[in-house]
């Protein structure tokens, strides 16, 4: 549409402040910032994000002394753990986790499981309702203290009250002992992130053993003791210490571990350490044992037990696998000076898999993170194939994926055991070091560590197809009901995976390439992983690291991503031109006849043509009028015109001449989140410019504003987010002129020929469906 | 108040299903498909894309079948799989009939596959019902989600264990 605009109204108009929405019915203030939904700075943690110049945390070291029982699938253990009191608190008790207890017959895991469908029921879920035999939790068989004597305790569910004998004020050590045991859990019927494989066809097992000890709870200045019961989604936050871990398995065992091996000599052959010793200047992973050794182990029978003695520093966990039918791969890898031995442990039905990837994913995820955090500060580094689909812990993670018993596998298999090994080894730098609390917020380590895996995957190989980071891949959960904030607590979240995983890693990304750019982001992502380094941050703590670090308010992005469940869906609603009024009659009469002439006749007009009219039949009816040119020039109007200009300046009369075209471009904010504007405009002339506009255009109405482009050329369309990056979930209102958008189906259908799936396998069209 | 329970997958099945190897599980458990129904006004004509996890449509072809389906290998896994989605995802017309699905192709996206097929229906989706129980017997925390465009509307559905028909109704967002 056209319209006609004065220039010098349009100018007082733009330096006009008179442009507010209205406050009164606007409720809305999306940019308001954060202060009242975080918590108070304090000496602990500083308003920058930073931890404060009183920031404090516990320790604890522990002595572990640990059986592997294979005959009948038990963990016997007894450990003395020193715990620091650091804290400014004097404590009366102490509290640990038990998570095995959520396997206790009368565990609130169990009972807190609502109800399955009845009309449909997978087998699974009825084994599980009515086959609750398996006798698994810990059974706690002594506490006590220095002196040996036996400790007052409280078992409540999955955590542990030890009454002190004397309060522990602040500065003071505490030494006690905890004997226990517990039988494992077997992994492929009744799940968990750890427990036991059998192998049917030979008769072995792989054991992947954690949250395996009692573990000191947190306390922190957050929320004191961290016990809050576990129920199987919220994982931990823990305490950072030394660990001496004297692990006794059957003596054919091969065990993978936390920390590094202190007594090679006794539990490893001479062939074992000599290629340990290769890999140290190897350019590929060595074979410490090979998979014909592998092979020959698993009919061999135990002649006793081995010994295998673990040191690891400074970690807040520690967890270990051991199996006969082991393969071991190992290659010293040097990051930024550190010398890390990267190894991998599987079965022989992970190759050919995991010969070939396991390891090199290792190293490149290591260099990867540590590239966007910080040098990763470990003396090992290990990936462990076993029952548990994926699971981290400090040095050592656990991961599924393996080949078809043909040894065959789909591309799908083989990037999701990269994508896995990524995930899981990245989970070193968050939360193993970066020691966020999962128990609470799940994001801060899976969100950030997903984004990382992202960025991983991709310096991986060209177009790898990662699941989560680009934009578009999130739309449809973002558009979709039935979903929570990403601030929501472990436990309650719903749709898991994308609230926890994909959207923060997604929301990162966004931020990185749209709002804040590689180098402002980067820089203070890196300054947030620096800071909080074997230190425990909390949600604002990340979120006023990185608008403090980065120097942009970032409080609108962490409250529409992180607090609303909004989605981004912008409109270009209308785009209107407006040119100047020249006032040069010259031009604006003649572009008044023009107008006139280019409206069409209407039907009666068309019709009435033809008629005789009574004016030809008498010509002494016709006067001035009829004749007279409304749109001729006048005299006076060039004088009245000419006397105009002389009132403008030289930049004026420019402007007035030079023949602007004002285009205003409506937009509104349908999905509720407010984002930068990003424009495509292409002109006549076929030209192209791109508007990258920040989201602060929509600071004083969060849903509808619009933006001028003054342009001398003329706009033949306009595309909104024309790279894809803001996750807008509905593409068809993002054109000027409206274009139809093809459907997923549609698409697939065009380019059916070109499916590679049905190219390889010619597979025949089946015929209809029958319905039930 | 007294229902009968179906197990749907009997023991004979399960038991082939656990001798199979293990499924690549994702980095920690959940379960979503995707559904995208697009009525094509040209065509009378509704057009289904449905993202599910790979993983997961092959367990329960799997258990179906009594043998071990994949996707990229088992010649008839396009058959497989549309006698599935028969059963499983059920669109009646608003005189209760029930629509028939023709296959359309599938293909896979990471981790993820995307299945098409489609149904004529001159008589449109107003007043249609719908009902999505992909998965449902495999797993008791699946969640399907549902977008539908017709007529210049939109509709979201979500559907979860034990949850019947749906009617199809815009649905109203607010503010």
């Amino acid at each position: 549409m056209l319209n006609r605009l004065y220039l010098l109204l349009v100018i007082a108009f733009l330096c006009s402040p008179a442009v507010f929405a209205q406050s009164k019915t606007n409720q809305s203030d999306k940019f308001k910032q954060l202060g009242e939904l975080l918590p108070t700075p304090n000496d602990y943690r500083a308003a920058s994000g930073a931890p404060g110049p009183r920031y404090w945390q516990q320790r604890a070291d522990y002595s572990i002394d640990v059986e592997l029982d294979d005959a009948n699938q038990r963990i016997i253990g007894k450990e003395t753990v020193t715990y620091r009191n650091l804290s400014p608190d004097t404590l009366t008790y102490l509290w640990l986790q038990l998570d095995q207890n959520i396997w206790a017959k009368d565990s609130d895991t169990y009972k807190t499981q609502t109800a399955p469908s009845f009309q449909e029921i997978p087998f699974r879920t009825v084994e599980n309702l009515v086959k609750r035999n398996f006798d698994g939790g810990y059974k706690i068989t002594a506490v006590r203290d220095a002196r040996n004597a036996a400790l007052p305790y409280t078992v409540v569910k999955t955590m542990m009250r030890i009454d002190l004998r004397a309060p522990l004020a602040p500065g003071e050590a505490v030494v006690f002992s905890v004997d226990w045991n517990y039988n494992i859990n077997d992994q492929r019927k009744i799940g968990g992130r750890t427990g036991y494989e059998f192998f049917k066809t030979d008769g072995n097992y792989i054991y992947e053993i954690a949250q395996w000890f009692p573990r000191m709870a947190a306390y922190n200045d957050v929320s004191g003791w961290q016990h809050k019961q576990f129920l199987g989604s919220g994982e931990f936050t823990l305490e950072f210490g030394n660990y001496r871990v004297r692990i006794t398995a059957p003596d054919d065992h091969i065990v993978a571990s936390t920390g590094v091996l202190q007594n090679p000599l006794e539990v490893l052959t001479r062939a074992q350490r000599d290629r340990l010793e290769q890999a140290k200047t190897a350019k590929e992973p060595i074979l410490v044992v090979t998979p014909e050794e592998a092979r020959a182990n698993e009919s061999s029978k135990p002649r006793g037990k081995k010994t295998w003695i673990f040191h690891a520093d400074n970690v807040r966990d520690f967890a270990f696998a051991s199996s006969r039918k082991f393969i071991w791969d190992a290659q010293l890898h040097d990051v930024n000076g550190n010398r890390v031995m990267a190894m991998s442990f599987y079965p022989k039905e992970g190759n050919p898999l995991w010969g070939q990837y396991s390891t090199h994913a290792i190293m490149h995820t290591l260099n990867v993170y540590s590239r966007y955090t910080f040098t990763y500060p470990y003396p090992v580094a290990i990936s462990v194939n076993g029952p548990v689909g994926g699971m981290e812990y400090p040095m050592i993670c656990f991961n599924g994926p393996r080949p078809e018993p043909d040894g065959t596998y789909s591309a799908g298999t083989k990037h999701g055991l990269i994508s896995v090994v990524i995930h899981e080894v990245g989970h070193n730098f968050f939360p193993m070091i970066v020691n966020s609390d999962e128990r609470d917020w799940t994001w801060m380590d899976e969100g950030l560590n997903t984004f990382l895996q992202y960025l991983s995957e991709q310096e991986w190989e060209e177009n790898y197809p990662s699941r989560r980071g680009e934009p578009r891949n999130i739309t449809e959960y973002m558009a979709s009901e039935n979903q929570v904030p990403i601030m929501t607590q472990s436990d309650s979240v719903l749709q898991f995976g994308n609230n926890a995983y994909g959207k923060p890693a997604t929301a990162l990304n966004i931020l990185r390439e749209t709002v804040l750019g590689r180098e402002l982001f980067d820089y203070a992502f890196k300054e947030y992983a620096r800071r909080w380094r074997f230190k425990r941050p909390m949600p604002a703590d990340f979120f006023r690291t990185m608008e403090d670090a980065s120097g942009v308010d970032l409080d609108w992005f962490w409250r529409g991503w992180f607090y609303t469940t909004d989605h981004t869906d912008i409109s270009i609603e209308r785009v209107r031109l407006y040119t100047t009024d020249t006032r040069n009659p010259e031009i604006e009469r003649e572009a008044a006849r023009q107008e006139k002439a280019a409206r069409p006749e209407t039907l009666s007009e068309q019709r009435n043509k033809p008629l005789p009219k009574r004016i030809d039949q008498f010509p002494s009816l016709r006067d001035f009028y009829n004749t007279y040119d409304e749109f001729k020039v006048t005299a006076r109007q060039r004088e009245e015109f000419q006397r105009y200009l002389e009132t403008l300046t030289e930049e004026e009369r420019a402007l007035l001449t030079n023949g602007i075209n004002f285009y205003v471009v409506e937009l509104k904010n349908v999905g509720g989140l407010v984002m930068p504007v990003i424009l495509l405009i292409e002109y006549a002339d076929g030209t192209n410019e791109e508007m990258r506009i920040p989201a602060e255009i929509w600071r004083y109405d969060n849903f509808n504003v619009s933006k001028v482009i003054a342009t001398n050329k003329e706009i033949k369309s306009i595309a909104l987010d024309p790279h894809l990056e803001t996750a807008d979930v509905d593409l068809e209102n993002n054109f000027f002129p409206r274009r139809p958008v093809k459907s997923k189906f549609q698409i697939f259908k065009e380019q059916k020929e070109r499916n590679p799936m049905q190219e390889l396998e010619q597979k025949p069209l089946p015929p209809a469906a029958n319905q039930p | 108040m007294r229902n009968r329970l179906y197990i749907l997958i009997v023991i004979p099945l399960l038991v082939a299903g656990m001798c199979l190897t293990a499924q690549a599980a994702p980095l920690h458990t959940f379960h979503t498909s995707l559904m995208q129904a697009e009525y094509n006004e040209q065509e009378k004509s509704v057009e289904i894309a449905i993202q599910v996890f790979a993983h997961d449509l092959e367990n329960i072809l799997s258990k179906r079948n009594g043998k071990r389906v994949r996707l990229d290998k088992t010649p008839d896994a396009d058959k497989l799989t549309l006698a599935y989605l028969g059963e499983a995802v059920n669109l009646k017309n608003r005189e209760g009939q029930l629509k028939t699905f023709s296959w359309v192709g599938m293909e896979s996206q990471a981790d993820a596959v995307w299945l098409y097929i489609e149904t004529k229906m001159p008589e449109g989706l107003e007043g249609a019902q719908l009902r999505n129980r992909i998965f449902f017997d495999l797993l008791d925390d699946q969640v399907n989600l549902v977008h539908i465009k017709y007529e210049g509307k939109k509709a979201d559905l979500v559907f979860k264990p034990g949850e019947d028909f749906k009617v199809i109704n815009e649905t109203k967002r607010a503010k």
